[in-house]
């Protein structure tokens, strides 16, 4: 073995006693030069397939454009739209791309029912097959099924389950996402069970994804976002389902205080006292107070005093006041604890008054800068 | 004497190969790096985002000295980015023109009480101004005693600042419409905490402009201008986008950068003292986090968002690099104990031994190179046929590298409508390493002197062109 090893450092030092430098200078100079010309082809290409794009969407926008006004917004066409006088050659790869960003431009755009009927154009288009082709066979890829599930979902075309479970079951969360976002935009609440008891994994950004895909279906009902809380989930999954139940006003707060107990995660804990204060939960102000003392955290502090102004109740008026008169206090403390007092107006008039009248210069220029209408952001 | 000379060959030899090792590294990582970023931006529409009003909040922090020319149509453009949550603190850092009163007059601003917790140091503010305008409620402008660096100006604006993340600009740089968002996702799309995001910069010299957002880009015709174009492609597509793939971004760009403001505030702020405040900024707020144990990462994106006015005269370029210089020594030297400190983890470890022997140590070796080859020719003790091949190496392997940096600029998008634009960045690759870099390791070294010597820094004012935007082309036109 050590001869070996020898013979290796011998060979090698006499090919660099030798030609050896010349000879790998040569080499690593012909492997530049063949780099950078690959460059040149691969800057030359992309310039040209940019070029071809931009010369087909000039040619393609203005007839789609035309035919969309005249069927969809003209003739209120709904469906079986007269697709052969477009002149379009929907076998190149180019012009599909094109239509379906044209088409997707148009449906960002229109809504109601002419969205409906353009979702429909973009159906009769083949964009359908296509789609069930890329889900199926793209396996490997993730930006073709992202994109052909949002097409999919676009265009309220079923999926087989079998193929959807496959791709619920990718070990690649972002195609698990547009996923979950099919699932929701075609099935509604029917799919709600199914997405939240798979949210392992998330991150914040997956988060509004399936957020703003929820709250853009029409669903308006009393589904239970809470029964999926737990202390065991991340931040992202947790925040997700406290911004759902904000939003349809689901008040179950002692899942949330369950979560604040629990929980060791400080961004948790915040984010549910914003959730029982922009949910109303009032019979939570003592237990909020008490949480005020237990945690340092300014941050917390902070979303309590938020979330005991919107309650408004006037249960804790000598709790904000003390707060807002204790100079030694960090001042943005005292910002969102003399705030709260305005928003438990009638109750806090008096003790507005009696800060009021009470004040010195510094004090008095805070209260005039949290009370001017022009700020918004405190 | 000549096991000394042999000594000497074998150091630099050892540094070159480093280097070569670590610019093939960086090719691979900054292709790994983009290709990933754009999987995940192909995926996702960006309209979710914009129109989500549980975005988390961002405060625009722009600061402005003597901007009069072009202030207003700069803050229009900010107040016009997509994002639903989100404030602009423009703050007039005691300028000696009419920047304060144009502001006042375009957007209706009356003075208000205030009072301010100076949590990072910064020079007494005078006076805060709301606008009556209902449709201008995101805007804030700061009225502040001139601290004498952007650093004192920035640390005025996150006093001020309402939400969570700050977005560092300058005043006269242009902004994509969907800066924040493009930033707002990098912050997200990550299960550790995120405490800065860059994203790349560029020349918007020749570009048209108009009201304060970019039209059509062009490639700067000045060639000083056209030089640190192609300096700042291949910076942060092939430099920083490599560096983020192993989280080891050295600098945050103080043209563009998004700050988590809980860590920014925790690390002290910026030094207004530091010439060269960004990165230095960034250095803290790494040390912070390593010093209370918690997981970071900081981020870059190959998107370019923001278009700045470089300097295009050659005196304004010397002192720019010369400030640039000094900052890094600074650096070098108030953070040392960095210095392969495995309590710094990868900055430590990565980072920081990197900035200082291939950053900052760079021009020197450059020069003590320059000497050594001189030695070496006027004692006939060099191998001119490997000497030849050697420098034609280098020269090609540098060409190749910027004309990557190229091509990774037009995979990720092409900003460059004209085909002439993109052949004649092509062509400056070659004569980059003749004329640029010289003026460039001049400024180093000069730099490093007056810093060694204690001089003291003029900052000097750089005249903003403002509306004198070229046409754009007759595609655009149309």
């Amino acid at each position: 073995m050590l001869n070996i090893f020898n013979d290796i450092i011998h060979v090698v030092r006499t090919f660099f006693e030798g030609r050896g430098w010349p000879l790998l200078v040569t080499v690593a100079l012909i492997l530049s030069v063949l780099f950078w010309t690959c460059c040149l082809i691969g800057i030359a290409i992309f310039y040209y397939r940019d070029y071809r794009y931009r010369i087909c969407y000039s040619r393609i926008y203005p007839i789609l454009r035309d035919f969309i006004y005249e069927q969809v917004l003209v003739k209120n066409n709904v469906s079986h739209f007269p697709i052969d006088k477009l002149g379009l050659n929907l076998e190149k790869r180019l012009e599909v791309k094109v239509v379906r960003d044209i088409l997707h431009e148009f449906i960002r755009t229109i809504g109601g029912e002419k969205g409906r009927s353009m979702r429909n154009l973009f159906n009769e288009l083949g964009y359908d097959k296509e789609a069930q082709y890329e889900i199926r066979h793209a396996a490997k890829h993730m930006a073709p099924i992202v994109r052909s599930l949002n097409d999919l979902a676009l265009m309220k075309v079923v999926v087989q389950e079998n193929v959807l479970d496959k791709l619920l079951a990718s070990p690649k969360i972002e195609i698990r996402v547009a996923a979950f976002q099919y699932l929701l935009q075609v099935q509604g609440e029917q799919a709600f069970d199914r997405v939240f008891s798979q949210l392992e994994g998330i991150n914040e950004l997956h988060a509004v994804d399936i957020y703003q895909t929820i709250v853009l279906t029409d669903y308006f009902g009393t589904y239970s976002f809470s029964q999926w809380l737990d202390e065991s989930k991340t931040f992202a999954a947790n925040k997700l389902l406290m911004d759902l139940m904000v939003y349809y006003q689901e008040l179950e707060a002692s899942q949330l205080w369950k979560l604040i107990v629990a929980n060791k995660d400080m961004n948790t804990i915040i984010k549910a006292v914003n959730s029982l204060g922009k949910l109303l939960a009032r019979e939570s102000e003592d237990q909020l107070r008490d949480l005020y003392d237990q945690h340092q955290s300014l941050h917390l502090r902070i979303e309590i005093l938020k979330a005991i102004g919107r309650l408004g109740q006037g249960k804790s008026l000598d709790f904000l006041a003390n707060i807002f008169e204790n100079s030694e206090l960090p001042v943005k403390l005292r910002k969102h604890a003399y705030r709260s007092l305005i928003t438990q107006r009638p109750y806090s008039t008096m003790y507005l008054r009696r800060i009021n009248d009470n004040t010195d210069a510094m004090t008095d220029r805070l209260i005039r800068y949290i009370t001017n209408p022009m700020v918004h952001y405190i | 004497m000549k096991d000394f000379i042999s000594s000497i060959e074998f150091i630099f030899g050892c540094y070159c190969l480093l280097l070569l090792i670590v610019y093939v590294l960086l090719f691979r990582m900054s292709s790994i790096s983009i290709r990933k970023n754009l999987r995940t931006r192909n995926s996702r529409s960006v309209q979710t985002l914009m129109e989500s009003e549980i975005a988390p909040g961002v405060s625009i922090v722009a600061p402005a000295y003597n901007e009069s020319v072009t202030i207003v149509n700069n803050v229009r453009s900010l107040m016009t980015l997509f994002y639903s949550r989100y404030e602009v603190v423009i703050v007039n850092d005691g300028s000696k023109d009419d920047t304060l009163e144009k502001l006042i007059h375009e957007f209706d601003l009356v003075q208000i009480d205030f009072l301010v917790d100076y949590l990072v140091p910064c020079q007494e503010i005078k006076a805060i101004y709301k606008s009556r305008d209902i449709s201008h409620k995101r805007l804030t402008v700061i009225d502040k005693v001139n601290g004498g660096s952007k650093a004192d100006a920035v640390n005025a604006g996150i006093n001020v600042a309402a939400f969570p993340y700050i977005l560092n600009t300058d005043v006269d740089c242009v902004l994509a419409n969907d800066t924040l968002v493009q930033l707002m996702e990098a912050v997200l799309d990550s299960k550790e905490r995120v405490i800065a995001v860059g994203a790349t910069l560029r020349m918007s010299n020749s570009s048209y402009v108009d009201a304060g957002m970019l039209v059509e880009a062009a490639l700067p015709k000045a060639i000083l201008a056209r030089f640190q174009e192609m300096e700042y492609i291949r910076s942060y597509l092939l430099g920083k986008m490599g560096w983020n793939y192993l989280n080891c971004i050295p600098n945050v760009s103080g043209g563009l950068g998004l700050f988590d403001k809980e860590i920014l505030i925790a690390a002290g702020g910026y030094d207004s003292h530091s010439l060269g405040e960004d990165m230095e900024m960034v250095t803290r707020m790494c040390m912070v986090m390593c010093d209370n144990h918690q997981k970071y990462t900081i981020k870059y994106i190959p998107q370019t968002l923001c278009w700045t006015e470089g300097p295009d005269s050659l005196k304004m370029l010397t002192r720019q690099r010369i400030r640039w210089a000094r900052g890094l020594m600074q650096i070098m030297r108030a953070h040392r104990k960095a210095f392969f400190n495995p309590k710094y983890r990868q900055f430590g470890l990565i980072v920081f031994p990197y900035n200082a022997i291939f950053e900052f140590f760079a021009p020197i070796m450059e020069i003590l190179g320059i000497v050594f080859y001189i030695y070496l020719i006027a004692t006939n003790g060099i191998n001119w046929p490997m000497a030849i091949l050697l420098l034609i190496f280098v020269y090609m392997f540098s060409v190749f590298l910027t004309s990557f940096s190229i091509l990774l600029d037009n995979y990720v998008y092409k900003y460059y409508k004209r085909r002439q634009d993109i052949i004649r960045l092509c062509l400056t690759a070659f004569i980059e390493p003749f004329v640029y870099h010289p003026i460039i390791v001049y400024s180093s070294i000069k730099g490093y002197i007056q810093e060694l010597f204690g001089k003291k820094h003029a900052w000097g004012d750089m005249k903003r062109k403002g509306t004198l935007s070229p046409e754009p082309s007759i595609e655009t036109k149309k």
